[in-house]
């Protein structure tokens, strides 16, 4: 069991390494860092073009794997870490063929470059996964440094939808064995109304009001049916948009969110709705996103 | 309990949650007006001459003033009862907190019907508008059986179905027009309006006027119980009144601004309308469907002006089909909330975040009245089911100011009790104008709703367990509706 980090130099990769150093930590396990060296297609061309593509594509993984080993030993010298340089014709199927090798709980990314600081961003390797990886996807965000005491606490980011119960069950099984705190959030919008005549302009609070006493039920209901623990956290988060939304959750340094995924067809796969897509893109914390 | 106090029992008031979207209280009477009229012209006009001219002929125009007239007056009625009763704003929870709740019940059965009714109609006449943009922009229009109902030699209206389709989707994913949209949408709408009515003016002719009211009063009075609906709306600016500074000066301003802005408007289209052709014409087969750009195209003699007319209608009729119908399904959810409806119909569907029973019961009715009733025999029963509501506001207010002398009201009908007395008397002449078959599919629809109520609702309601005689406070305003007896 291992905390896989896809790393690839650059901006990003200093979270990636800061948030799987986290996830390891946090739950006693073994960390492995990953580099991709890009496979070119298996035709050899007359110029050996494709040779050299490859040596290359080695050497800039290598200094990756370099890199990555030199930034741990300044960070933290005494974790167990194993680096090693997989190939694939893409890197999110070498990262999953890898990650089923290791047998990897986890498989950590950074953010995309192009995000702020602070912000959860998909790049493109992400974003591949999120669609065809059977394990947990966790993206830092922008800046990401571990915190102090560690992970303290999980939040699962709950829709009210009951295929996601077996996601919440999962997950608590994953930090049976470690000090976090297990959270559920039902997050919310406050929609505006529209103005239809004798019918008055707030029309939408009833069916808001409905919805939340709906979800404290259901999220009530998590805790009668043993689905969380009697102790845990349950709370709605409601905003104008979900930016706010998200805000209105207290966020401390050690909590990580958790979104889980609509089952698409037979396989079990990462793939969020449209709501989780948002509710991640303005997470301040990391994220992990289960597999249906 | 006994059951003259089951029927009259009132639902205590609790305040309106602060909504972080709402209107904020810094709104001016312009700002005000703008809004009332963003919400009264609808789209009535675009068909509503087809309908309303063969009855009174070129003294539409004073039915048009008749039932301005009698909206105004019960916007007035409709102010002080939203200043007095902090709920909700619809006409239906204003009855369920003054004169109890088999009152609430009917207007829940006059707003059922006027919206369920006005969409339908709404989605036929936009049905007619994309018929002839097609016919116009590619040369082929949607099939004669696939163009009307069994009623006009057709199988189904299926374009109108579509749209009430389209709009479901839109509701139940949760969309909501914004208030840019909705301010575009105005703005279409009254180009539309003004841009027919500056071509038509081009071919005015004054001898058209000569036989100025056929039909005498009667079909004066006719023709207003089926222009009433298209001042439908001007209660916004009553429900939006206690956003304002000094209401009781700001607010008649606002109302009478609003009123006399859509007066104007629909004056406009009425007189350069009648302008180009005489009244009988109005009624002829060819002007049944998209009227009003037909009329065009016939001054014109060209088509591009109807295609311009056309394809403002179809947009700015979809926007209304969709608030119209997001309406009734928040009626319908308020009733499902209070007990009086099955539970099904106040359930929110927990990812979507939306009333999904609701919105598929509302579009499944109204896409079957849409599909397959003729558009002419709806109109009056939305004038019938308003005008009905409007009724029972105005009389809101009086044993309001009856029963409970001592509540803070931001804003006092002007004249009391003229004011409220008048708005009945018109409301009641009006009605006295409309066809005896629409008392008939009123007073079964009623029936259904209150037969209904009689056997399942009273048992069901929420007051069931509180004994129901509205005692209630109100945060941030010192306004509780009585809490002992029972309405007279």
């Amino acid at each position: 069991m291992t905390v896989l980090v896809g790393f690839a130099d650059g901006r990003g990769a200093q979270d990636a390494l800061e948030l799987g150093g986290a996830l390891a930590d946090g739950l006693g396990i073994g960390l492995a860092v990953v580099s991709v060296a890009r496979r070119s297609w298996g035709t050899p061309s007359i110029s050996r073009v494709d040779a050299e593509f490859i040596e290359w594509s080695r050497r800039v993984a290598d200094e990756d794997l370099a890199s990555a080993r030199a930034r741990l030993a300044e960070r933290s010298p005494h974790r167990q870490t194993s680096f090693r340089r997989v190939e694939g014709r893409s890197v999110p199927a070498a990262l999953i063929a890898a990650a089923r090798e290791e047998h990897a709980t986890v498989i950590v990314l950074g953010s995309a470059a192009d995000g702020r600081l602070g912000q959860v961003v998909l790049g493109s390797t992400a974003d591949r996964l999120v669609h065809s990886s059977p394990v947990p996807i966790a993206v830092a965000p922008r800046g990401y440094r571990a915190p102090v005491d560690g992970i303290e606490r999980l939040t699962f980011a709950w829709s009210g939808d009951e295929a996601e119960i077996t996601s919440i069950l999962r997950l608590r099984e994953l930090v049976a064995s470690t000090d976090a705190r297990v959270r559920v959030v039902t997050f919310g919008l406050r929609r505006p109304a529209m103005f239809p005549p004798e019918v008055g302009l707030d029309a939408e609070d009833d069916v808001f009001s409905e919805w939340r006493d709906q979800a404290e039920r259901s999220l009530n209901g998590l805790r009668d049916r043993g689905v969380v623990d009697s102790a845990a956290e349950t709370l709605v988060a409601v905003g104008a948009d979900w930016r706010a939304a998200v805000d209105d959750v207290d966020w401390e340094p050690g909590d990580v969110l958790v979104v889980g995924s609509k089952p698409a067809g037979a396989v079990a796969r990462v793939f969020m709705g449209s709501s989780a897509t948002k509710i991640v893109r303005h997470s301040p914390v990391p994220v992990v996103l289960l597999p249906a | 309990m006994s059951v003259t106090q089951q029927l009259f029992r009132r639902k205590p008031i609790t305040a309106p949650s602060e909504s972080p979207d709402g209107l904020s209280r810094k709104i001016s009477a312009f700002q005000l007006t703008m809004f009332g009229v963003g919400a009264t012209v609808g789209t009535g006009v675009f068909f509503v001459m087809h309908e309303a001219v063969p009855d009174a002929g070129p003294a539409v125009i004073i039915a048009f003033l008749l039932a301005g007239l009698a909206a105004g007056l019960s916007a007035l009625c409709y102010a002080e009862m939203a200043s007095a009763v902090p709920v909700s704003g619809s006409t239906y929870s204003y009855a369920y907190a003054t004169l109890g709740e088999v009152v609430a019940m009917g207007v829940a059965a006059c707003l059922l019907l006027e919206y369920g009714v006005s969409t339908a109609a709404v989605a036929v006449g936009w049905s007619d508008y994309v018929d002839l943009l097609l016919s116009n922009l590619l040369g082929f229009g949607i099939p004669d059986a696939l163009e009307g109902g069994p009623f006009e030699g057709g199988i189904i209206n299926l374009p109108a179905v579509v749209l009430v389709a389209m709009c479901a989707v839109l509701l139940i994913r949760g969309t909501s027009e914004s208030a840019a949209a909705n301010a575009v949408m105005v703005i279409i709408k009254l180009a539309v309006l003004l841009g027919f009515s500056a071509i038509a003016f081009t071919a005015f002719n004054a001898d058209n006027f000569a036989d100025f009211a056929p039909n005498g009063v009667t079909g004066i009075t006719a023709a207003a119980g089926t222009i009433f609906f298209t001042f439908i709306g001007l209660d916004a600016v009553s429900t939006a009144g206690d956003e304002v500074k000094d209401p009781q000066k700001t607010l008649p301003r606002a109302l009478i601004a609003a009123l006399i802005t859509v007066i104007v408007i629909y004056l406009l289209v009425a007189v350069s309308a009648l302008g180009t052709q005489p009244w009988q014409d109005f009624s002829s087969e060819d002007q049944a469907e998209a009227g009003l750009a037909k009329i065009l195209e016939n001054v014109v003699g060209a088509a591009w002006p109807g295609t311009i007319l056309a394809i403002g209608a179809v947009i700015s009729i979809f926007s209304v089909t969709l608030v119209t119908m997001y309406g009734q399904t928040r009626i319908l959810f308020a009733i499902g909330r209070d007990g009086l409806l099955p539970s099904m119909f106040a359930r929110v569907h927990p990812t979507l975040r939306t009333p999904v029973n609701t919105t598929v019961v509302v579009a499944i009715a109204v896409g079957l009245l849409a599909g397959f009733v003729p558009l002419d025999s709806l109109w009056d029963l939305v004038s019938i089911g308003t005008l009905v509501a409007f009724i029972v506001v105005s009389l809101g207010v009086i044993v309001l100011r009856r029963t409970r002398p001592d509540l803070p009201r931001g804003f006092k009908v002007p004249g009391y009790p003229v004011v409220p007395i008048l708005s009945i008397i018109a409301c009641v002449y009006i009605l006295s104008g409309l066809h005896w078959t629409t008392y008939a599919w009123f007073l079964g629809w009623l029936s259904v709703v209150l037969a209904f109520y009689f056997l399942w609702g009273r048992r069901h309601s929420k007051l069931n367990g509180t004994g129901g005689t509205g005692a209630g406070g109100s945060a941030g305003r010192d306004a509780a509706v009585p809490g002992d007896g029972v309405a007279p």
